[in-house]
């Protein structure tokens, strides 16, 4: 026992922690923190521990943490004898060791898939950034992004004019750029459109789309809100699901048929697959940008012409959107039809390794986190050398920024794009 | 029977199997009492009929091919074990009945059926053993140290002392399998049994630990028996079917 062990936590905040991780053991969790076996088959599977070979860093080490205090405040066995269980009480060391696990995993569920025993450890890291978060012990940085979109969401109003007014800069903008005279401010107001955009902040995620959209005539706006929740990495659905049910509102207030989310792997993940189960069914189709963009392909919607994008280039599945999203084809399926030389990154992207940045980690500023992160995106330089590609494309803005940190790290030569970017490079307007 | 002999041989039993019962119904009613989540649980691009779902379980119950992938000395132990386990738990059917169909398919004679089941409960006991040892050393060294509790050493112990006491039952003493069939054919059928089989020494410390191992495992981490069936069910499945 170390001397920060003996610091413990006050009462009450025992009982608010012992019951948020109460509310966490629903079913599944239940099976997955009792079925458990710590074979460690886990451990190979992660690239921060394939990288760092720090026992701190293993799925089963993670987990273990979390499973632990379940044991000390849930268990018959760990509450009798905590030490034949190595259950342990809420202490300002036991919640600073937990905490420091859970943020030190991108969360990418190649764990999970490899998991002889079907179990999942995200859920358990998921409680564990949620407890962190309750105890006070979670990044300042996260916390923060997590409570000024929450208060923008709140406050639209006091927004929206600077909003509309640099949304307007940008229609003029494309109206110059492109010659498309009926390019107009798409901000969506109560007229009835086909979709719904939801960009995340910043103009590289509504320019290119806003090209393509307008070129292929598609009735369209764009939406009020940011697509992405940083209350997801603190593992807080409460605080989620508010932001997602604005986004719904809008959709429906538009009577939008589909809603297309930007490159964005958790928000892809949090509108396409839990939206629909946190409010019972959502009255829209909801795709990534990628899949519209196959479409609008397909439908020869839009002129593309490949010529433009002739250096080699492959594609990097963010978690998200593969093995957590069930998006394999859409993206391959445009790269092959806007670029010429289009090559695997891996032979089976559900086993992809994670570039390093998911799980809300690019986000943090820490120093710890920022080295920690570089160090184990290793596995995703090697695998782009491998490649031979000069582009690597992906869909998610969090391995776009880790693997820009990665390119610049190991100088591995590469542009970073996105799908949407290599979409409108290629696109050709007929006036 | 004497009365020790009745508390080992028949008290025992039934109170192994008791724990046994209530334990898996404990587990299973703790599980379906949790509530429900609404949560995304597939691994992408998973299955989507019934019969794929089955084929993938009982792929990775059998073959552990997830392990075979990510680390191949593990796959060997673990696959080993279990398969040693499969074949040691397929081996003590006899002790309740003679498989007479098989050695009449088989038109063996009694001395050729007698050196297959030495030899075979031979390689059985000395496979598990083997997967065993590396096992637990596997978990006094790097990662595995740091997340091991008391729980997975005295699974892995239990093992041994059952599988070293069973290979000494047969080498080292004799079991009277008339004997014994007829005394747990009175167990199974809830009688008095009428005759004992002798309380040797490695029997009495293989009978023993082979009980607890029963009382136990729907406590400890050995219950992943269990629950493999509906975690690999939550993760292959194609889309959350609602909720689960």
């Amino acid at each position: 026992m170390t001397s920060s062990d003996r610091i413990t936590v006050s009462e009450s905040q025992e009982e608010t922690l012992r019951a948020a991780l109460g509310s966490k053991l629903n079913r599944p969790m239940s099976y997955y923190l009792e079925t458990c076996a710590r074979c460690g088959a886990c451990n190979s599977a992660c690239h921060m521990f394939s990288i760092t070979q720090d026992p701190r860093h293993t799925p089963a080490h993670k987990m273990e943490l979390l499973r632990r205090f379940h044991r000390r405040y849930f268990t018959f066995l760990g509450r009798i004898f905590p030490w034949l269980t190595r259950a342990r009480e809420f202490s300002k060391a036991s919640l600073d060791e937990m905490t420091e696990a859970a943020f030190e995993c991108s969360g990418c569920r190649r764990c999970a898939a490899f998991c002889p025993l079907g179990l999942d450890p995200t859920w358990m890291i998921s409680a564990s950034r949620h407890l962190a978060s309750i105890a006070g012990t979670a990044p300042e940085d996260l916390e923060l992004l997590a409570d000024t979109q929450s208060m923008r969401r709140l406050s639209l109003e006091d927004f929206m004019e600077t909003y509309l007014r640099q949304i307007e800069s940008l229609a003029t903008q494309l109206r110059e750029e492109t010659g498309l005279p009926n390019a107009s401010n798409p901000v969506a107001n109560a007229e009835a459109r086909d979709f719904l955009y939801i960009p995340i902040a910043g103009v590289h995620t509504i320019m290119p789309v806003a090209k393509i959209f307008e070129a292929a005539g598609l009735n369209w706006a764009l939406s009020k809100y940011d697509a992405s929740s940083y209350a997801y990495f603190l593992g807080d659905s409460s605080r989620v699901q508010p932001l997602t049910q604005a986004i719904i509102e809008e959709a429906k207030a538009i009577k939008a048929k589909t809603v297309v989310v930007t490159e964005c792997g958790h928000s892809y993940r949090i509108l396409k697959h839990l939206a629909p189960l946190w409010f019972d069914g959502v009255p829209f189709e909801v795709k990534s940008i990628i899949e519209v963009l196959a479409e609008l392909i397909r439908d020869k919607k839009i002129a593309i012409n490949p010529l433009v994008n002739s250096e080699p280039l492959t594609f990097h599945d963010p978690c998200n959107f593969g093995r957590n999203g069930d998006l394999f084809e859409a993206p391959r399926y445009v790269l092959r039809e806007v670029a010429r030389d289009y090559v695997e990154l891996i032979s089976n992207p559900k086993h992809n390794w994670c570039c390093g940045g998911g799980g809300g980690l690019v986000a943090i500023d820490e120093e710890d986190i920022k080295n920690l992160r570089i160090a184990t995106g290793e596995k995703k330089a090697q695998q782009i050398r491998a490649t031979g590609a000069k582009t690597v494309v992906t869909g998610c803005e969090n391995c776009k920024l880790q693997i820009s940190d990665l390119n610049d790290h190991y100088e591995l030569q590469i542009k970073v794009r996105g799908v949407m970017d290599l979409v409108a490079d290629a696109l050709v307007i007929e006036s | 029977m004497d009365s020790v002999e009745i508390f080992v041989l028949v008290a025992l039993p039934y109170l192994a199997i008791s724990c046994f019962v209530i334990g898996v119904i404990y587990r299973f009613s703790l599980w379906f009492r949790a509530h429900f989540a609404a949560n995304a649980f597939t691994i992408f691009p998973g299955v989507e009929s019934r019969g794929k779902l089955a084929f993938e379980i009982a792929k990775e119950v059998t073959t552990f091919s997830r392990i075979f992938k990510v680390e191949k000395k593990l796959w060997i132990g673990a696959w080993l074990l279990h398969f040693g386990l499969l074949m040691a738990l397929i081996g003590h059917t006899c002790l309740v009945l003679e498989w007479t169909l098989l050695w009449d398919v088989l038109s063996l004679d009694s001395e050729t059926r007698d050196n297959i089941a030495q030899i075979s409960g031979a390689l059985a006991g000395i496979v598990i053993l083997s997967a065993l040892i590396y096992l637990l050393s596997r978990r006094f060294k790097g990662p595995m140290f740091q997340t091991s509790n008391v729980e997975d050493y005295f699974a892995l112990a239990l093992l041994l002392v059952i599988g070293l006491t069973g290979l000494a039952i047969r080498f080292v003493e004799h079991v009277e399998l008339e004997l014994f069939r007829e005394y747990l054919g009175d167990l199974l059928l809830f009688r008095m049994p009428t005759e004992a089989p002798e309380l040797s020494f490695y029997f009495l410390i293989h009978f023993l630990t082979v009980m607890l191992l029963i009382a136990v495992l729907p406590f400890t981490k050995l219950f992943h028996l269990g629950g493999i069936f509906v975690t690999l069910r939550l993760t292959n499945v194609r889309l959350p079917e609602g909720q689960s």
